[in-house]
C-alpha cells in the first residue's frame, strides 16, 4: 500500500468520527439540567418575558434540538464557538489563551516521558535483574502509582522552595512580562522574540509541572518499553543477529527496538490526549492557566457553550494525535506497508 | 559518529543550564508587592461587580465618598467628601467634595462624576444595585456639592457608600467607552469590557493589566492627588491551591498569601520570616432550609428546622475551623449594633432535636441532599464544614447527601431556590443590623435572601412581619435594639436558618511587610496602606 492511499484512507475515517464527536459534545452539554436562560440572564432580566424571548431567539433556543445542533455545527464550521458564560468572552478567544499553555505543558511532559521512559525501559531490559533494573522499575512504579497532587506539592517543596533549582507557580515569574504572542506557548514565543531571559524563566517554570504531569506516562512508557523489548530480545531473530557477530548496540537499538517501539507509539498517542484533558490537578496546584482547569470550571459552572467548545477542541486534538500515530505506524511497522 | 552526538548533547545541556542561571538575576529597582490570592471575578466593572477580587482592585484604583478607618469599622471617615449633612426628615443627604481631586488621566473629579457613577450603578441593575434601592436620585448642586434624594429614609446610607459599586469613575472616559447612566442602562450600557483592560478612577493605583485566571497588575497613579503609596507596582497572582500559596510564600515568590487555612497557621508561624495575622471575620456561615414543601420536604417544617439547630455541634464546628472563630448566636454577627452575645446562642441538645423530629413526624429521620459551594473561602474549608454537619445530623437520623458544586452552579440554584438545604455564607454589605433584614420575609414584591427559602409574606407569621417593619424605621436606638432582639429570638425558635460559624480570618505575610495587611471589612487587602521595611 502506498503512503498516499494509506493517508487518504485514514483521513476519510476521521470524518464520521469528528461528526460523532460534535454530536456527543452537543448532547452531553444539553443534557445538563440547567436552563441557559437562568444561567445567562441577570436576575432582573429573567422576570421580563420580552428579554427572555429575545434571548431564546438570539441563541436559537426556541428551536427544536436537531435544529439547534445544526445551527451550532454551522457556527462551528465558520469558527464561531459561541460565548462563554464564565469568562464572558468568545470561546475561541478563551481557547487561544488557555489551550497553548496546556499544549506546552503536555508536550513537555511527553518529551520528558519519552526520554526518561524509553531510556530507563531500555536500560531495565538490557540489564535485566541488575541494580539498574530495580531502580528503574521502582521509579516507574512510583510514577504510575503516586497521586499527582502529592508529587506536585513534594516537588514544589523540595526543588523550588528548598533547593531553588526550578521556578514555582505560574508560567513566568510575576515580574516578567509575557513575550509578544505568536503561538501562545511562552517558550516558543520568547525564543521567537529573542528574549532569552524570558525563555529560560519559562523553561524553569515548565520543568516541574511537566515532570509531575508526565509521571504516570513516563512510568507507563518505561514499563511497556521494558516488557516489549524483553520479549523481542528473546526472539529468534535477535539470536541470529548476535550469532552473525553484530555489535550488541546494533542488535538492541536497530533490531530489537524497532519492533519493541510499536506498542510504545500506541501508548504515546493515547497518553498525549489524556495529558491534554487530564491536567486539572497539575494545573490547579501549579496555577497553570490551561485548558484542563478551564474544562473543569466550565463543567462545574454549567457553562454549556464552553463545555461543548472545550470538548470539541480536546477531541479534535485526540483525533489529530492518533492520526499522526497511524502515520508513524506506517513507517515503523513494515506489515502495514505490506498489506 | 556517536562521539559527535555526545558532544552536541553536552553542549545542549550546558546551554539550557546557562540560560536558567542567566535568567535568575534581574536587577529590581521598582518596589513591587506580590499578593497570592484566589481569583473570583464576576465583573471588573464597579457597576456590575459583586465579589472579592474586583473590590480589592476598586479600593486601590478608585475612591468612595466615605471610607472606614485604616484598621476598624467605625466611625466612617471622609474620603472624597470632606463633610456631609442630612435633612431632618432623612430624605436628603448633601455631600461636600474635595476640590483638589484628579483622576488618573489628570481630569478634575467633580460632582458630575459622582452623579454619573451613582446613577449608572443604580440603572445598570448589577448584582449590587440593591444598595442603591433607597436612593431616589442624585444631583449636582454645584461642581463640588452632591445631593442624594432618598426614596425612603435609610439610616444605613453612609455605610452603603463605602461599597465598591459606589466607586466614583471618570464619567467622560466611561461615556466614551460606551457607558451610560440612562434609565435603560441595563441594556444600553456597553462599558463593561473597558474595565477589564484598565481603570478610570482617582485612587493611588491604576489597573495596568488583567489576565484572566493569571494575574492583575496595579501600577502607581502618577497623577494621584494625595500622598503617594509606597509600592510602585502591586501584582495579584492567582494561585488556586492553598498549599501552593503557602509554598509560594515560603519561597519568597509572594509577599502576602490570602485565604490561609487554619491548619496552615502553625507551620507558617514556625517558619522564620513569616507571620500570620488573625482577626474575627464578619462573615456568617449558615444553613438555609427551604420553606417550599416541594423543595424542602421535611425541612420546610419549622419543627424540623429547629431540630437541625439543636443537632449541630457548634463547639466542634468552631474548633474545626479556628480557636479564634466565634459561634454566632443569630444571623447578626457578634459585635454589630444590637447583636446577641455568644452566651445567648443555642447549645447542642440531641435529645431535644430527636423530640422535635418525632413531634414533626420523622422519628426515624429522613434523607436529603445538600448542595453547597465547594471551596476554601477566607481560609474556611466548606467541604470540611459540610462533612462535619453531615456527621452531626446523622446522629439524629438525618442523612445528608452532600452535593459539592462550583460557585456558579451553587449560586444559581441558591438564587433560584432550587434546593432543600444549602450551606451559605453572608458577608455584610454594610455594617448595620439592617443588612440582616434580608433574612426576614421581603416587603411586598421586593426580593431578599428569604425568597430563596420561600419564606415570604404569604407564609410568614404576622409576628415577624411586625418586628421587621418596626426595626426598619425605628429612629430610637434602644427601641431599635429591642426590635432586633425580637427578630433574633424569632430566628432562634422558628427561622429557616441555622447560623453556625463566624470564622477567624487569617492572612499570611512576609515579616518585612508593614501596615495593616487585612481590613476587617470583607478581609480586604488595602494595598495603599502597605510598605516594606528597608
Amino acid at each position: 500500500m502506498s503512503i498516499h492511499l494509506y493517508l487518504a484512507r485514514r483521513a476519510v475515517l476521521t470524518i464520521p468520527l469528528i461528526i460523532g464527536i460534535t454530536l456527543v459534545a452537543f448532547l452531553i452539554a444539553n443534557a445538563l439540567p440547567a436552563d441557559p436562560v437562568s444561567v445567562f440572564l441577570p436576575q432582573s432580566a429573567q422576570n421580563k418575558p420580552e428579554i427572555v424571548e429575545a434571548f431564546r431567539r438570539e441563541w436559537g433556543l426556541d428551536k427544536p434540538l436537531p435544529e439547534q445542533y445544526l445551527t451550532w455545527l454551522g457556527n462551528l464550521l465558520r469558527g464561531n464557538m459561541g460565548i462563554s458564560i464564565k469568562t464572558r468572552r468568545p470561546i475561541a478567544e478563551d481557547m487561544r489563551q488557555f489551550l497553548p499553555a496546556t499544549i506546552e505543558l503536555a508536550t513537555a511532559s511527553i518529551v520528558f516521558g519519552l526520554i526518561i521512559g524509553i531510556g530507563s525501559g531500555v536500560a531495565s531490559a538490557v540489564w535485566r535483574g541488575s541494580f539498574v533494573d530495580y531502580v528503574a522499575r521502582t521509579v516507574a512504579l512510583i510514577g504510575v502509582s503516586f497521586p499527582v497532587f502529592v508529587l506536585a506539592l513534594l516537588g514544589l517543596l523540595i526543588f523550588h522552595v528548598q533547593l531553588g533549582w526550578v521556578a514555582g507557580h505560574g508560567r513566568l515569574d510575576v515580574t516578567l512580562d509575557n513575550p509578544p504572542t505568536v503561538t501562545g506557548m511562552l517558550t516558543v514565543d520568547s525564543m521567537l522574540a529573542g528574549e532569552w531571559d524570558t525563555f529560560a524563566n519559562a523553561v524553569s517554570h515548565l520543568i516541574l509541572p511537566s515532570l509531575v504531569l508526565g509521571s504516570y506516562t513516563t512510568g507507563l512508557i518505561a514499563r511497556i518499553t521494558r516488557s516489549s523489548l524483553l520479549e523481542e530480545l528473546g526472539a529468534d531473530y535477535i539470536r541470529t543477529a548476535r550469532a552473525k557477530g553484530l555489535n550488541e548496540r546494533v542488535v538492541i537499538l536497530r533490531h530489537g527496538m524497532s519492533n519493541a517501539l510499536i506498542p510504545v507509539v500506541t501508548i504515546i498517542g493515547l497518553s498525549y490526549g489524556s495529558l491534554l484533558a487530564g491536567a486539572v490537578l497539575t494545573e490547579s496546584i501549579f496555577a497553570w492557566p490551561g485548558i484542563g482547569r478551564y474544562a473543569f470550571l466550565a463543567s462545574t459552572s454549567q457553562d454549556f457553550p464552553a463545555i461543548m467548545g472545550v470538548s470539541m477542541v480536546i477531541a479534535l486534538i485526540y483525533v489529530g494525535v492518533n492520526f499522526v500515530v497511524d502515520i508513524l505506524y506506517f513507517f515503523i511497522d513494515p506489515r502495514i506497508r505490506a498489506t | 559518529m556517536i562521539q559527535k552526538y555526545r558532544l552536541i548533547l553536552l553542549l545542549l545541556v550546558l546551554a539550557v543550564f546557562g540560560l536558567l542561571i542567566g535568567g535568575i538575576s534581574t536587577a529590581q529597582e521598582e518596589k513591587v508587592l506580590v499578593v497570592g490570592y484566589v481569583e473570583s471575578v464576576d465583573s471588573m466593572d464597579p457597576a456590575r461587580a459583586y465579589s472579592f477580587t474586583p473590590f480589592t482592585i476598586f479600593r486601590a484604583a478608585y475612591q468612595t465618598l466615605v471610607w472606614f478607618p485604616p484598621d476598624g469599622l467605625t466611625p466612617l471617615q471622609p474620603d472624597l467628601a470632606t463633610s456631609w449633612e442630612t435633612s431632618e426628615d432623612g430624605m436628603t443627604y448633601t455631600f461636600h467634595l474635595r476640590d483638589d481631586v484628579v483622576f488618573s488621566n489628570g481630569d478634575s473629579l467633580t460632582a458630575d462624576d459622582v452623579v454619573f457613577s451613582f446613577t449608572r450603578f443604580k440603572n445598570v441593575h448589577g448584582n449590587g444595585s440593591f444598595l442603591a434601592d433607597s436612593i431616589g436620585s442624585v444631583e449636582a448642586v454645584d461642581d463640588y456639592t452632591v445631593q442624594i434624594n432618598m426614596s425612603a429614609p435609610d439610616p444605613a446610607l453612609l455605610n452603603k457608600l463605602v461599597f465598591g459599586g459606589m466607586s466614583v469613575v471618570n464619567a467622560d472616559i466611561i461615556r466614551a467607552a460606551g457607558g451610560t447612566d440612562a434609565a435603560d442602562a441595563e441594556t444600553t450600557d456597553a462599558a463593561e469590557q473597558f474595565f477589564y483592560s484598565g481603570s478610570a478612577g482617582s485612587g493611588p493605583y491604576i489597573l495596568e493589566h488583567y489576565e484572566k485566571d493569571v494575574e492583575m497588575v496595579l501600577v502607581r497613579n502618577e497623577n494621584y492627588w494625595g500622598e503617594a503609596p509606597y509600592f510602585d507596582r502591586v501584582i495579584f497572582t492567582n494561585i488556586p491551591e492553598a498549599s501552593a500559596r503557602k509554598l509560594a510564600l515560603e519561597s519568597g515568590d509572594i509577599d502576602i498569601a490570602t485565604g490561609i487555612t487554619p491548619d496552615q497557621i502553625a507551620p507558617i508561624e514556625d517558619t522564620p520570616g513569616l507571620s500570620v495575622f488573625q482577626a474575627a471575620s464578619l462573615d456568617m456561615h449558615y444553613l438555609a432550609m427551604n420553606r417550599n414543601p416541594d423543595k424542602g420536604g421535611p425541612l420546610s417544617d419549622p419543627l424540623v428546622e429547629q431540630a437541625v439547630r439543636y443537632a449541630l455541634d457548634y463547639e466542634g464546628l468552631r474548633l474545626l475551623n479556628s480557636p479564634s472563630a466565634i459561634t454566632p448566636p443569630s444571623m447578626i454577627p457578634v459585635g454589630f449594633f444590637a447583636a446577641f452575645t455568644p452566651d445567648q446562642g443555642i447549645k447542642r441538645d440531641l435529645d431535644r432535636a430527636r423530640e422535635l423530629l418525632t413531634e414533626a413526624g420523622y422519628p426515624d429521620g429522613f434523607e436529603v441532599d445538600m448542595v453547597y459551594w465547594s471551596t476554601t473561602n477566607q481560609g474556611v474549608n466548606f467541604d470540611t464544614n459540610a462533612q462535619k454537619i453531615q456527621a452531626d445530623l446523622a446522629e439524629v437520623g438525618i442523612t445528608l447527601n452532600l452535593e459539592p458544586s462550583s460557585f456558579d452552579g451553587w449560586i444559581e440554584r441558591y438564587r433560584a431556590g432550587d434546593f432543600a438545604i444549602t450551606m451559605a455564607i453572608w458577608g455584610p454589605d454594610w455594617v448595620d443590623p439592617s443588612n440582616y433584614l434580608s433574612f426576614v420575609p421581603a416587603v411586598g414584591d421586593s426580593v431578599t435572601v428569604a425568597n430563596r427559602v420561600s419564606w415570604t409574606e404569604a407564609n410568614a407569621d404576622p409576628e415577624i412581619l411586625e418586628l421587621r417593619d418596626a426595626a426598619a424605621v425605628e429612629p430610637n436606638s434602644d427601641l431599635r435594639a429591642e426590635d432586633y432582639a425580637g427578630i433574633q429570638t424569632y430566628w432562634q425558635e422558628k427561622g429557616p436558618w441555622a447560623p453556625f460559624l463566624q470564622p477567624a480570618q487569617q492572612i499570611a505575610y512576609r515579616d518585612d511587610i508593614l501596615g495593616p495587611v487585612m481590613h476587617p471589612f470583607w478581609g480586604l487587602v488595602d494595598v495603599r496602606l502597605l510598605s516594606r521595611a528597608e
